[in-house]
């Protein structure tokens, strides 16, 4: 066990983490108290999932991307991602209590939730099997937390729940795209390519949050620092390229069909956000497949964070994008809905990324993240 | 370390976390809260435990009056419906009616009388209004009206009304002016309404009144302005008509409408004519141009050639003594001196409008029988406005509307028995020949210095009160009108105000009321008993009483009731006359009296009876024009031929007993017209083109129409009025000021911009919308907020208030008060 | 079982929002809140200019693509009278239903108010409900989404639930011109002035309804998407028309 790894990005991390979650935590909850959900931006006249959706839809799928990274050193037992798996698994129950705390705050009845989801067996519904996955896959993330990475060192994660987890992450990721791609209303969203790019983006998300931190951590032994420039950075390359080719693929095409709700686009493509994700998908592009740029530590790091905004922005421009024709509202919407995140909707994702943190360095700090698997 | 262990060192504990955040959820209950949805609150079904009981009633938010079924369930009213057998609404009503249950329960309501504790008045002076008693307050006013009696100044007392309903509450005014002894008792607001129809067919047909109308057998409807599908009463009837002779009728009744912007009265209709402001009179004499030289016209009503060969063509002048003139008079003299110029062509330039549009209307309109020229304030709110008005009724003379089934024709009164006191037995020598009667009305109306043919001229009040021309008021009591805002140039109203001991009687706050001495705040609606005959609507006689439907909710009292309590208190034969007449349950009681020898169609044949079925009527209509021959009913049918001089008494009530083309009520009159006017003498009797005077100072038209929400007096302060306000703009909170792309893109004005209008008596704000369908030299926007008074939503609701950019203006023959002709200019705020 | 249908002549109305308001008042809608709505369009440059209207309730469809969306069953299709509806006891405020539904016809409770200052806050709510209003309606069932709902909701058309449901059993029609159904039909088709709504049993051949539908065809809208609305649309009444299927895909 490498003490260094356990200190850096650890107690420290946590305490900063706790601070920044009660002073947005508070805020929020002031905020909700006061207003109720009049303190979003979101309405009924189109547009119904604003910020907290997105942050809760990008946490939750980078959480299931992470459970696939982990799988892929545990289950496949390919040894690059053999050093990244047990902070993997924590990061993606970081994630995982993140996701869940923005989809608290912006749920109307957040504990019925709790029971009326798994009692009414609504099998019709991609949401409720979401939930079944979600439910499933982070019992299975506490399993390995505390069946494995909190055993330490020589502890080994059992195999079944490692392929379960990663079962069930494939199926949180494909079912959570589900009710974006079905919807034969929303062209926007309407596309049978959906599900592979949830696929494609949740990995990457999950690698780059997994390879993130592991720089992070700082002096890694000999086999993370072979794998985290050398194969990994690879890996993200070419995800990134897919990821560039469904981003521009989908704005061809969008630019380019007739059907009314595609001309979203012209709004995507006119502002700045879209063409910053594009920039800080090519910029991390190229510094990950550089053979000169995967050695630099820092430069990787930087890499990775212009890949995380960039994929977060993806999220954004996807799950907002789709809503901003307004569906049957007449004049009352003029022209296509407006929308901005209020401060609370900012607030709730600053809250949701602090709590991520703060259970992520609290493991950080107590147990060996690092380390082969 | 246990993951179990570290996260309870940690302390925070899900079960912890929700205890706090329900906590403070409760703490900041004031909000709608989402985090109280964190208590489990399972919402039980709560049914209700009362009887629901249904009383009949009459709509307050327009004159239509349509009966209303009232749903009231644990003392509570929660919905009104349009009742089946009332013959108006037959179980329907217009978007207004359903708002009932919003005004009664408004929270800004008045609760009871009050005093002004605040001298000064002004529209930013709270004017400290404190609880008083009823008799506190009715003896106050009761002081001040006996004081200026005593002064021989009662002139200087005057009451003015708006909407007054029936005889239980307007019709006891004129009275108490004679008694009481005030020119200026009661003035009534239709010189701000639409008295300019009025007028028009005065001079016309003699019929001093709006009409009546056969909707459900006409074959065609040309209207200008009016906005048939938003705002013309009666609105719910309008819409049934509609539904009827567009859905199911055959043949479909083919309909033009005229007006300077997109409607929805002209997008519903088969051809849409954008006309320029105050042109409508040049587009109907081009109409009628048109059916005299093609030889459309009714010559079973009209009248022909002597040979049977039609000499109207364009520009050639017609002996009138090869033509017969049946029904009509002046035809051919007004060919002569004005119609055989104005072809479609030249209308064409004037109107703005495309000549083959002119023709095509003109054709369509003179040879679809029956077909009826419907026009209503908007072709008449100009200068020009009694020639446009006369113009296009005139219309309905050439097809032979006037009477016929599918036409046109004038309201029949209810049956209402006698007031159970005769105020002649009570007049004193005050009241007979006091100092008052030598004095004009304070508004000049019937005066020469003033407006001479005006039927009110209740614009004109605050301003010459202001002046002292020709005198200042002392007192003013207000009854269902707030001219100190609809007044147009309302700034004036808020100084003459200031000077006077103002009453108001309305419910709730408004901008009279915040210049108010005293408030005598009247029931809501649905809290009165009162009668009302029906406004013009199919001709026969009918009228609704209003049934309370719950006790008043607060310390009030009907505005009926408040009079005769004040007449109490007048000393000498007055306050006899009023103890005697009791109260108005009395008066109701004595109306009704006259249904006995007239039981109406229903049945009702006495107050009881008319309380239950809430609507007194008896069809059917007793006249009918058929062919160019009168005819009264005849107990089976229209069987009975009417003598010339039965239609002149009945019907035609002009001085020929014709319908005059060539008016000779304006003829009577022609020396003042012309010294007032500078119009020729010679001709200032005929339907004529004559340019509008549009002031103002601006180079774009203003129209501020009346909407379909526009629940009177009161929707600009109901938030499910205000949501739905301008639909067609999207306005959901705010009213956007409908602007030409063109126009304001000339003017550096976006989409969506902050616009100040301005004029040469104010300016105001508010947000504009780029709209194709208003034309590029006009800006409209609905007439409804800039409030600041009236309640909460109302308050300070851009844009601001039309009125305060627009100038008074009135035509001289009409007095009607010309809200839609000021120009103003347009800029980016 | 009846499958209650609405048939809307667009020939007749005159975009006047009287189905709006009475819906309203019927239902104790917030101001903004239209559960029933009229949609305004305008299109072309003057002087010829067109203003389009369309009423729009919630479409209660037949195979509706919200029930599908919602992960609880609070959005159910009720299997006597067709009816969809939410059940505000499990409804836990998740707006997918809303995402989902093509005709806009859904409202989320805790939003800022259209019209300020928000009225809930001068009528406050109590036993659970989002506001109170002096002039709500008696009925309340908030199984089916009918009354004032409680905070944390979506809220929807209900084809006036509370009315039709209590319909007498096995008639084709509710006109409100019929004494004996007038209190049964809904609030929107009972108000409507020009009478371009009827209502009645899609499952009756004989109900005038069906009879509108076939002599004037009557459309549905957005048939592409599956949804399959139980209102039908009448337009023009010209044989050649937009083509669509009262066929279901879905049987």
């Amino acid at each position: 066990m490498n003490s260094a790894t356990t200190s850096r990005g650890g107690t420290g991390g946590f305490l900063a983490g706790i601070v920044g979650l009660v002073i947005t935590g508070a805020f929020v909850v002031w905020q909700l108290a006061a207003q109720g959900h009049a303190a979003f931006n979101t309405t009924s006249l189109g547009l119904m999932w604003g910020l907290p959706i997105v942050t809760y839809d990008f946490l939750l799928m980078s959480s299931a991307g992470l459970g696939i990274v982990a799988a892929l050193g545990t289950v496949f037992g390919l040894p690059a991602f053999r050093p990244l798996a047990r902070r993997a698994v924590w990061l993606a129950l970081a994630l995982l209590v993140g996701a869940g705390a923005a989809l608290f705050f912006e749920l109307g009845s957040p504990l019925r939730a709790l029971w009326a989801i798994p009692l009414n067996f609504q099998v019709a519904s991609p949401l409720f099997w979401k939930v079944i996955g979600v439910v499933v896959y982070a019992i299975c993330l506490i399993l390995l937390a505390s069946g494995w990475v909190a055993k330490g060192a020589d502890a080994k994660p059992s195999s079944g729940v490692s392929v379960v987890a990663l079962v069930a992450a494939v199926f949180v990721i494909f079912t959570g795209s589900l009710l974006f791609a079905t919807l034969s209303m929303r062209p926007f969203w309407f596309s049978g390519e959906v599900p592979v790019m949830f696929l494609v983006e949740s990995v990457l998300a999950g690698l780059a949050f997994a390879l993130l931190f592991t720089h992070l951590a700082g002096t890694p032994d000999e086999a993370t620092r072979a794998a985290v420039s050398g194969p990994l950075p690879r890996l993200v390359a070419l995800l990134i390229a897919i990821q560039l080719a469904f981003v521009l693929g989908r704005m061809v095409v969008g630019l380019a069909a007739n059907l009314d709700g595609m001309q979203v686009w012209q709004t995507i493509v006119a502002s700045p956000a879209f063409w910053i994700q594009i920039a800080f998908l090519a910029v991390a592009l190229w510094l990950t497949s550089s053979p000169g740029m995967r050695a630099s530590g820092s430069m990787q790091v930087a890499a990775l964070l212009l890949l995380l905004i960039a994929l977060f922005l993806g999220k954004y421009e996807f799950v907002i994008g789709g809503q901003l024709v307004p569906l049957f509202k007449g004049s009352w919407a003029h022209g296509l809905i407006q929308y901005s995140p209020s401060t609370t909707e900012w607030a709730l994702l600053a809250m949701a990324g602090f709590l991520a943190y703060a259970v992520y360095a609290f493991g950080a700090a107590r147990f060996r993240l690092g380390g082969a698997a | 370390m246990g993951i179990a262990e570290s996260i309870f060192k940690t302390r925070l504990t899900r079960r912890r976390f929700l205890q706090a955040t329900a906590a403070t959820g409760a703490a900041g209950a004031v909000g709608s809260g989402a985090l109280r949805t964190l208590q489990p609150a399972h919402a039980q079904a709560q049914p209700a435990t009362g009887e629901t009981k249904i009383t009949k009633s009459i709509c307050h938010q327009c004159p239509a009056r349509c009966g209303i079924d009232v749903y009231t369930t644990d003392g509570r009213v929660h919905a009104i419906y349009g009742s089946s057998e009332h013959p108006i609404s037959n179980g329907k009503l217009c978007p207004k009616g359903p708002l009932g249950a919003y005004i009664l329960y408004d929270p800004d309501r008045f609760k009871g009388p009050m005093k002004r504790t605040n001298p000064k008045k002004g529209r930013n002076e709270d004017p400290k209004f404190v609880p008083i008693s009823w008799d506190e307050a009715l003896n106050t006013v009761a002081d001040r009206l006996n004081a200026l009696r005593e002064k021989g100044e009662s002139h200087r007392f005057a009451l003015a009304f708006g909407r007054g309903w029936g005889a239980s509450c307007a019709g006891l005014l004129g009275t108490f002016g004679a008694l009481y002894g005030s020119p200026n008792v009661p003035i009534g607001h239709s010189s701000m309404c639409s008295d300019g129809s009025i007028l028009s067919k005065q001079c016309t047909d003699g019929n001093a009144s709006y009409s009546a109308y056969d909707y459900h057998n006409t074959n065609y409807l040309l209207i200008f302005g009016a906005s048939f599908l938003e705002a013309f009463r009666p609105y719910n009837n309008n819409m049934q008509v509609w539904g009827y002779i567009r859905g199911e009728k055959s043949p479909k009744t083919r309909v033009t409408a005229v007006d300077v912007h997109m409607n929805t009265t002209l997008a519903a209709s088969d051809r849409a004519l954008l006309i320029k402001p105050g042109t409508d009179g040049a587009l109907a004499l081009a109409i009628a141009h048109v059916i005299l030289t093609e030889g459309l016209w009714e010559r079973s009503f009209v009248g022909d050639f002597k040979d049977g060969v039609n000499r109207f063509k364009a520009g050639q002048t017609v002996d009138p003594a090869t033509f017969d003139e049946k029904w009509v008079k002046g035809l051919v003299e007004w060919w002569n001196v004005e119609l055989k110029d104005r072809t479609p062509a030249w209308a064409a330039g004037v109107t703005t409008l495309f000549e083959r549009d002119i023709v095509a209307t003109a054709r369509e309109f003179g040879t679809t029988r029956p077909a009826i020229a419907l026009f209503e304030r908007g072709a008449h709110a100009h200068s020009n406005g009694i020639f446009n008005g006369m113009a296009i009724h005139t219309l309905n003379a050439l097809v032979g509307s006037l009477y016929a089934k599918g036409g046109l024709m004038y309201q029949m009164g209810p049956a209402y028995g006698p007031l159970p006191v005769k105020d002649a037995d009570f007049m004193d020598d005050y009241a007979k020949n006091g100092p008052w009667k030598k004095q004009p009305r304070i508004d000049l109306k019937g005066s020469e210095d003033g407006y001479l043919l005006a039927k009110n001229m209740l614009q004109e009040l605050g301003p010459n009160s202001l002046a002292g021309k020709p005198y200042k008021l002392d007192t003013i009591l207000f009854y269902l009108t707030n001219p100190t805002w609809t007044a147009p140039n309302g700034q004036v109203w808020e100084q003459a105000m200031a000077e006077l001991f103002v009453i108001d009687t309305s419910p709730f706050p408004g901008e009279s009321a915040m210049f108010a001495d005293l408030i005598l705040p009247d029931h809501t609606y649905l809290e009165r008993l009162q009668d009302a005959p029906t406004y013009p609507f199919q001709g026969w006689p009918l009228a609704q009483l209003r049934v309370p439907a719950v006790k008043p909710l607060y310390d009030t009292k009907y505005f009926g009731d408040t009079l005769i309590e004040i007449g109490k208190r007048i000393k000498g034969p007055t306050g006899e006359y009023y103890k005697a007449l009791g109260n108005t349950e009395n008066v109701i009681r004595a109306l009704a009296k006259g249904f006995e020898a007239n039981p109406g169609d229903n049945g009702v044949k006495d107050f009881e009876s008319w309380k239950e079925k809430g609507v007194w009527y008896r069809k059917p209509y007793l006249w009918q024009q058929r062919d160019g021959a009168f005819y009264e009913w005849d107990g089976k049918g229209y069987g009975k031929a009417m003598t010339p001089e039965e239609v002149k008494a009945k019907l035609l009530k002009t001085p020929s007993g014709k319908f005059e083309i060539r008016s000779g009520y304006l003829e009577q009159h022609a020396d003042w017209i012309a010294a007032k006017t500078g119009r020729d003498k010679a001709k200032l009797m005929f339907p004529q083109w004559e340019e509008p005077k549009h002031p103002g100072g601006g180079d774009l038209y203003m129209s501020t129409p009346k909407v379909a929400l526009h629940a009177e007096g009161r929707g600009a302060n109901l938030p499910v009025a205000i949501s739905l306000l301008q639909p067609v703009m999207g306005g959901r909170d705010t009213v956007y000021i409908e602007i030409h792309p063109e126009t304001a893109r000339k003017r550096g004005i976006a989409d969506g911009d902050r616009v100040r209008v301005k004029s040469a008596v104010g300016s105001i704000e508010g947000y504009c919308r780029y709209f194709e369908g208003t034309r590029p030299d006009t800006i409209v926007f609905p007439m409804e907020h800039g409030h600041w008074a009236m309640g909460r939503w109302a308050k300070n609701r851009p844009p601001g208030h039309c009125g305060e950019v627009t100038v008074n203006q009135s035509d001289r023959v009409t007095g009607q008060c010309s809200y839609y002709t000021t120009k103003v200019s347009v800029e980016k705020a | 079982m009846a499958k209650w249908g609405m048939v809307i002549d667009l020939d007749k109305c005159t975009g006047c929002q009287a189905c709006t308001t009475a819906c309203a008042m019927e239902n104790s809608r917030l101001p903004g809140e239209n559960w029933q709505d009229v949609l305004f369009y305008s299109e072309g440059r003057f002087p010829n200019v067109s203003i389009k209207w369309f009423p729009r309730p919630c479409m209660h469809c037949e195979h509706p693509s919200c029930v599908s969306a919602c992960p609880t069953r609070a959005t159910y299709k009720e299997a006597e009278g067709g009816f969809v509806l939410i059940d505000w006891n499990k409804c836990i405020g998740c707006k997918a239903c809303m995402v989902a539904c093509p005709y806009g016809v859904r409202f989320y409770t805790d939003e800022r108010p259209v019209v300020a200052p928000d009225i809930r806050g001068v009528f406050p709510g109590k036993d659970g409900r989002s506001w109170s209003p002096p002039y709500r309606g008696p009925q309340d069932d908030p199984s089916h989404g009918v009354g004032i709902q409680p905070n944390g909701v979506v809220s929807k058309c209900t084809f006036c639930y509370h009315k039709v449901s209590k319909a007498p059993k096995g008639v084709a029609d509710l006109d409100e011109h019929d004494p004996a159904t007038k209190e049964f039909t809904p609030a929107c088709v009972r108000m409507c002035p020009p009478k371009a709504r009827y209502f009645g049993d899609l499952d009756n051949p004989a109900s005038t309804v069906n009879k509108l539908i076939a002599d004037k065809r009557g459309t549905r809208l957005l048939d592409h998407t599956g949804n399959k609305p139980q209102v039908y649309y009448l337009s023009g009444g010209a044989a050649a028309a937009v083509p669509s299927s009262r066929e279901t895909n879905k049987a």
